[in-house]
């Protein structure tokens, strides 16, 4: 049954009447003409715009700033100027006054009703944007995402409530990032993307800090909180009253959770706990390394590079939309790798990451040389390898065809914000991966999947260097395996992965009794392991649509671990043996390297070495397993996994 | 009692990671093939029909039972007492029980006795088929049945709307307390009944008294197969799983139509 859309006609006839015979109205005067000036909005034309502002302007009259009405009436106001005839590009004219009266309506609404605020700065961004006003632009969208903000530590803590309530709202910080760095207002832009990118993974470190406060013994301040945010949750759905305001129930459940915020945030250790990431992360954070910040626009893309010091932002933009990126980048992914297209998928990963390769070079060329760098991509750029991405070469007179990576695999390490990257760290400093629990080829698999006869040899690997605890076959259910994890201090999942359409496309692990592993499983988890290795396809897949942050890593880091390796694609079982073996061998060999190191040390050997090299660093048994015939039968001096698809899927979040 | 629709089937695969066979007591064994028909699996015939078959290569072996009595419910599904004699220890337990379910497409299977029948080593089986499929003799919308439960006696219920429940009727010597693990025990030792003696229904309800294979598992080879034989992936390979329960769901085209 298909709904009838409401006349509008109709109902300006039915308020009319209304607004005639007091007996009946059901409006306060000043929102029954507010209402009016909404139906009128809704057919085109100079006049009825001109109605509608009359009529809104009206109802200002009626009614005090500090009136819930207010500023509807001022966005209503805004938007009768909008509809007047455009004036010329770049004149202010109507729509600067429109602009200018959507900021007053944000602003009085941000803190009562952050719902409404995201609207009208929204609907102001949106004006701006599309006329290029970058000043506009920039500071309405950031005003979107502040109310954004708002709405989201007003709410229990969890990944999918935050996809919920941020669904359609992910591009307006990258919108805002964009027109200021337009603008060349550098610091303004990174900290809008660094407030963007903590906003999903950072807020669901509540749960985290939450542990640490209960750990303090404030278990009756966590408890606290959580009924705070249960209540609220309860009364999430109360409708405002006739005159617009929110109902009383729902400013004291917002009011209950700002006052227990408040209380934690008093404890010592604890200033920051709910609060937005902001300049100080990332100076921070760029005292170890260039931190580069990467967001597409269907206006270009943007990357702004903090350099070390923090003194120095380097900006560039790239005409590569992000309709562009998905049309190429993205589609072409998804096609060879996850939906199968009828596509070579070495050939379509080697396209993808030449194109890709336009970012990477823009980030190269930010920082200066090739040294270590930590990516902060948001949006439709956190799904793909940018690490990987390079530059191919024609043979000219002197030197031969040849590719060009951008960065070393070692050089390249991601964050969701610098907050996220900067609590790795201290992780890092504080655990020691001194044992490891290794999850060894779950079986039974759905029919198509075959087990994975490598799995042994990779649980041998992790053996070399810890004492090794392992849930192997039947044993690695997802309830042993969450049962186990936060008691590891090094995890090590060795087993298939899929992309999983249900999850908003996000990788997922696949464990015994054929069940999958996913982000939600995650969400409730407290780890203290240094790192977490998810030796799977598409292990680090993130979901699509709400700012690409949700994925299976995130939601580790996000639960406590310090790093965590996974992979964008789908891996090779003989390739991924030899990246985990060389990689244990690496970062134990008492040289104090980073996770990221040792991995792009391993990911530059496979890419390099001779067959004759690779065999002698696996057992024989496994290479006369069907996995391991590929390497075995390869000639002595060729290199067997030279190729990209083999080595780059590999990445590291975290430190 | 109304006919299970065919929906049934990937309600049974979500809950217990088979198929559930259509019909209920449609005999089934690893090794069968056939193609998929208005959502359904319908045999062709038998993998050993095609030339290079293994007898010992591709052998079947059969798992033990993991317990005497499963049963799998679809989140909130709820068995619920609706007049049972208070019994006491070693005493018998008897009568009415109510399958409640809160959504449609929701189920409760149980069985006694399931035992896993498979292939010994599916890798080998599925090269096989990978060449017939290279030598033209295997076509792609060809369904492989891998595997197989054998059950001693099987019991779905199951619904089409939120708010459906199914009455069963049981007797068991001892009898636990809840309900849930009343049925449980009735499925695995004790008398279990459906449609009979004043017992209603909203929902679906269909059994098989005796042993039969009402679970099962396919698969087929995936339409873009892998180009590079070469590489052995920790995701999808060669095959996809078949799927089943969708009668309006198209089947696929032949290849000559792509």
């Amino acid at each position: 049954m298909t709904e009838e859309t409401p006349d509008p006609d109709k109902e300006i006839r039915r308020l009319l009447e209304v607004m005639h015979d007091p007996e009946r109205a059901p409006l306060r005067p000043p929102a029954m003409l507010g209402r009016l000036a909404e139906l009128y909005l809704q057919r085109p034309g100079d006049e009825r715009a001109a109605q509608a502002r009359k009529l809104a302007e009206g109802g200002l009259a009626m009614v005090t700033r500090d009136d819930p009405l207010y500023p509807k009436l001022l966005h209503a106001i805004a938007s009768a100027l909008r509809a007047m005839s455009a004036p010329p590009p770049g004149s202010l004219g109507h729509n600067g006054r429109a602009a200018r009266l959507d900021r007053d309506a944000w602003l009085l609404s941000v803190d009562p009703n952050p719902a409404d605020a995201l609207n009208f700065a929204r609907r102001w961004g949106d004006w701006a944007w599309s006329r290029e006003v970058w000043d506009e632009a920039a500071e309405a969208y950031e005003g979107a995402t502040i109310a954004g903000h708002r709405i989201v530590l007003r709410s229990p803590p969890g990944i999918l409530n935050r996809l919920e309530l941020l669904s359609g709202q992910a591009p307006l910080s990258l919108r805002s990032a964009f027109a200021y760095a337009q603008q060349q207002r550098l610091r303004e832009a990174v900290t809008v993307l660094e407030r963007a990118g903590d906003l999903l993974s950072g807020v669901d470190s509540q749960l985290e800090d939450l542990g640490r406060l209960a750990a303090m013994g404030q278990t009756g301040l966590r408890d606290r909180l959580m009924a705070a945010y249960g209540q609220a949750a309860e009364h999430a759905a109360d409708p405002p009253d006739a005159y617009g305001r929110l109902p009383a129930s729902r400013q004291q459940a917002q009011a209950r959770v700002d006052a227990v915020v408040w209380e934690i945030r008093a404890v010592p250790g604890m200033a920051r706990f709910a609060t937005p990431a902001g300049w100080a992360d990332v100076s921070e954070a760029a005292q170890h390394q260039p931190v580069a910040y990467l967001a597409a626009t269907n206006k270009g893309t943007v990357v702004l590079t903090v350099m070390p010091g923090a003194r120095t932002i380097r900006r560039a933009i790239v005409s590569l939309t992000m309709e562009q990126i998905w049309d190429g980048e993205v589609r072409a992914f998804f096609g060879s790798e996850y939906e199968r297209s009828q596509a070579d998928p070495l050939a379509t990963i080697l396209a993808a990451l030449q194109r890709i390769g336009l970012v990477t070079a823009t980030v190269r060329e930010s920082v200066g040389d090739d040294r270590p760098v930590l990516l902060v991509p948001l949006g439709m750029l956190a799904q793909l390898p940018v690490h990987a991405g390079y530059a191919a070469f024609p043979a000219d007179g002197t030197r031969p065809a040849r590719t060009h990576f951008w960065f070393h695999p070692s050089h390249v390490s991601y964050a969701s914000s610098a907050r996220r990257w900067l609590a790795s760290q201290d992780r890092a400093g504080l655990q020691r991966g001194d044992s490891a629990l290794v999850v060894s080829n779950p079986v039974p698999l759905p029919p198509a999947f075959d087990e994975l006869e490598l799995a042994d040899f990779e649980r041998d690997a992790v053996a070399r260097h810890f004492p090794v605890t392992a849930l192997p076959g039947r044993d690695a259910t997802v309830d042993a395996i969450l049962a186990a994890l936060p008691g590891a201090a090094i995890a090590h999942l060795t087993c298939h992965g899929v992309i999983d359409r249900r999850e908003r496309y996000t990788g997922v692990l696949i464990v015994a009794d054929q069940r999958l592993l996913t982000v939600q499983h995650l969400e409730h988890l407290s780890l203290s392991a240094r790192l977490v290795f998810l030796a799977a396809c598409t292990s680090g897949m993130s979901a699509l649509g709400v700012a690409q942050l949700a994925s299976v890593p995130s939601s580790l880091i996000a639960a406590g671990a310090a790093a965590v390796i996974a992979t964008f694609w789908h891996t090779d079982e003989m390739a991924t043996l030899l990246v985990v073996s060389r990689f244990y061998d690496l970062w134990q060999d008492g040289s104090g390297r980073t996770v990221a190191d040792a991995l792009g040390q391993a990911q530059a050997w496979l890419a390099s070495s001779p067959a004759a090299v690779l065999r002698a660093a696996v057992p024989p048994a496994a290479l006369q397993t069907t996995a391991g015939r590929l390497l075995a039968d390869c000639p002595d001096q060729e290199v067997p996994f030279g190729h990209p698809w083999f080595w780059t899927p590999f990445f590291v979040l975290g430190a | 009692m109304a006919e299970l629709p065919v929906s049934y089937m990937k309600a049974t695969r979500e809950v217990t990671g088979f198929w559930g066979a259509y019909p209920l007591g449609q005999e089934l064994s690893p090794g069968a093939y056939g193609r998929r028909v208005k959502g359904q699996f319908v045999a062709d015939g038998r993998l050993s029909d095609f030339p290079g078959y293994d007898g010992t290569a591709f052998g079947l072996t059969e798992a033990a039972a993991r317990s005497p009595a499963e049963t799998w419910l679809s989140e909130g599904t709820r068995v619920e007492d609706v007049g049972v004699s208070a019994g006491g220890p070693a005493l018998p337990v008897s009568g009415k029980l109510r399958v409640q379910f809160s959504h449609a497409e929701q189920m409760l299977f149980g069985c006694r006795n399931g035992r896993v029948w498979s292939f010994q080593n599916l890798r080998k089986v599925k090269d096989h088929l990978l060449s017939l499929y290279k030598q033209g003799q295997w076509d792609r919308r060809d369904i492989l049945v891998t595997h197989v439960m054998k059950v001693d006696a099987a019991w779905v219920f199951y619904s089409t709307r939120g708010g459906q429940w199914v009455e069963v009727s049981v007797s068991v010597t001892p009898g636990p307390a809840v309900a849930a693990d009343l049925l449980k025990a009735a499925i695995g030792s004790g008398k279990l009944e459906i449609g009979y003696g004043g017992l209603a229904a909203s929902g679906y309800a269909s059994q098989l008294p005796g042993p039969g294979t009402p679970l099962f598992q396919a698969i087929k080879i995936s339409r873009w197969p892998r180009p590079h034989p070469g590489i052995v992936l920790r995701g999808p390979g060669d095959f996809d799983e078949a799927t089943f329960g969708d009668p309006d769901e198209p089947d696929e085209p032949d290849e000559g139509q792509r």
